[in-house]
Parts: structure tokens; C-alpha cells; sequence
């Protein structure tokens, strides 16, 4: 069922702990995994936005091409644009027939360990890609960060 | 990854039926048990603004939902989700987004799988749908309804 699989990232702490599940779900299920970093609304020149496509590329990679490698996954693609990081989620996701979307609730989570997982509220890129999403969106919740407090 | 109970939280509606496939795809992948959860909205527990009035009836009228929604389950379960390693079918009583909580917190859950809107109304996202993604200690699958799914 899930044979191809998008995770889009903010490279935060929060993304790191989700790209650990998306991985495994990846692997199991020998998908194929798109990771998606977006650069937000710029207003840059053509050659500006590609130093600036580039420069996401080699952040994409720092963060999580150690992982993909020690567990041997080759199976996936890195796409890095401009635009409302909403729309482009969802127009990756249409193009790509992607069978499921795995994304935390919110970029700001709470990290320190003690802290109660509810104070996170649900971020709004989530909230609306859970609108306009064409496929199943898997969200993984804060309580999975080690260390955070399940009240 | 260890996925050995999933949670369908089904109102009956059409769009709870469009997660079906992919809760027997994941538990037929991972061999997990399906938890199918029907929660009756408790009618008995409203403030009497207007003074106290006898409880009884609406008590009856929850009873009577609950015991058709449990014969619907059995029905949707047998026909759907035989070649699956195990099902349960559960209902409660109560406010449905705080009973699935519990649900999850009380059976160990492993993931959610539900739709993101029930039968009522014409929003895009359900109100419980969206409870349960902010305060699920879980990972929550939300599929989209299939008539939206039809023109995307």
C-alpha cells in the first residue's frame, strides 16, 4: 500500500525524529521515499533560486544521508523548490502519485524532556495539508520524541 | 516497527468506510489486530438548563444506536476484515474525540487509521478528526473522504 512515500522536512530536531520512522516505513515496505524541504515564498532571481535550490539539496543530504546510507537505502529523491510549502506538498504528492504523506504535527513541538506533548498545538502547514492532501497523511505525534513527558 | 494494534474509529459513515483498505493493507502487512470503535454521543449528559427532565428516553435512544451500530460492526467486520489476523469491535458511550483517546491510551495502541470527516456536515475537516491528530500520542493515518479522493 504505501509504495511511495513523501516526507516532507523543515530540518528541524522534531523532522529528524519522523525521518527515523520514515525510513523504517520505507524499507519495510520497499518504497520509494521523496523528501522535500521548501524554501518558502522568495522573491530571487533564476539564478539566485537555483544557489538557493542547491544550497537546500546539500542540507537535505547533511542531514539525512548518513541514515540513508547505513541502512543501505538508495530508493528515494530530494526535492528542494520555492513557493507555498503547502501547495507544493500537495502538487509533489499529486504528481507523483505519492501513496502517503508522513509529516510531525508542527514545526515548534515541544523538545526539552519533562515538557508535556500537548502543549504543540498542530501547525498550520499541517493543518492544511491535511485539507488539501490527494493521499492518506500520516502524522506523527510529539509523545514520540524520547524523553517528552505522556500526560 | 512494531504496529500489533490499529485503531479504526468508525461513525458508519461512507467516508469512514474509504480508510477500510488501508487499515486491512497495514494490518495484513504488519499483522496487527483492528480495533473497529464505534462511540455513541451521550445524549443523557446535557446541562437541564430548563430544568431536570426524565433521562430516561434519551438513555433508551442511546442504547438502541449503540446496539445497532454493534450489529452494523459485526456485519462490516465479517465482510471486510475476515482475512485480516484478528479484529475487535468496540463501542462506548461518551464524547467521541475524549473516548478514542482513551481507547488509545487505555488498549496500547500502535497507530490510528480514521477519516478525516464523519457524516456530519459538509467541512473539510471533522472536528473530531482534528482532535485526535493534536493529541494522539500515536502515529494517526487520515485518509481522505473517496469522493474527494475521485476528483483530486
Amino acid at each position: 500500500m504505501y509504495k511511495k512515500i513523501l516526507f516532507p522536512t523543515c530540518l528541524t530536531e522534531f523532522c529528524e525524529h519522523i525521518f527515523n520512522y520514515v525510513l523504517n516505513l520505507a524499507v519495510e515496505n520497499n518504497a520509494k521515499l521523496w523528501i522535500y524541504y521548501g524554501l518558502g515564498r522568495e522573491s530571487l532571481t533564476e539564478e539566485e533560486l537555483l544557489e538557493e535550490i542547491k544550497k537546500g539539496e546539500e542540507l537535505v543530504k547533511s542531514a539525512y544521508g548518513k541514515k540513508l546510507e547505513e541502512k543501505g537505502f538508495e530508493n528515494y529523491m530530494i526535492n528542494v523548490s520555492d513557493g507555498d510549502v503547502v501547495s507544493e506538498i500537495t502538487k509533489l504528492a499529486r504528481n507523483a502519485h505519492v501513496d502517503a504523506i508522513v509529516m510531525g504535527t508542527g514545526t515548534k513541538p515541544p523538545m526539552a524532556a519533562g515538557e508535556d506533548i500537548r502543549v504543540g498545538p498542530l501547525g498550520q502547514v499541517t493543518a492544511d495539508v491535511l485539507l488539501w492532501s490527494p493521499c492518506p497523511v500520516l502524522i506523527i505525534p510529539p509523545a514520540w520524541v524520547p524523553g517528552l513527558t505522556r500526560r | 516497527m512494531k504496529i500489533e494494534k490499529i485503531l479504526w474509529p468508525n461513525d458508519l459513515s461512507k467516508c469512514s468506510e474509504g480508510a477500510l483498505p488501508y487499515v486491512s493493507s497495514l494490518a495484513k502487512k504488519y499483522g496487527a489486530t483492528v480495533n473497529v470503535l464505534y462511540v455513541t454521543p451521550d445524549l443523557t449528559r446535557h446541562e437541564s438548563w430548563y430544568g431536570d427532565f426524565d433521562s430516561s428516553h434519551a438513555q433508551k435512544i442511546v442504547e438502541w444506536e449503540t446496539k445497532k451500530a454493534e450489529e452494523r460492526m459485526q456485519e462490516i467486520c465479517e465482510k471486510h476484515l475476515s482475512d485480516c489476523a484478528a479484529y475487535a469491535k468496540h463501542a462506548r458511550v461518551g464524547d467521541p474525540a475524549s473516548e478514542i483517546l482513551e481507547f488509545i491510551r487505555e488498549e496500547d495502541v500502535d497507530m490510528v487509521v480514521m477519516c478525516r470527516k464523519g457524516e456530519g456536515g459538509h467541512f473539510h475537516m471533522g472536528g473530531v478528526a482534528q482532535k485526535i491528530v493534536s493529541n494522539s500520542p500515536v502515529p494517526v493515518v487520515i485518509t481522505q473522504d473517496a469522493e474527494e479522493k475521485a476528483g483530486a
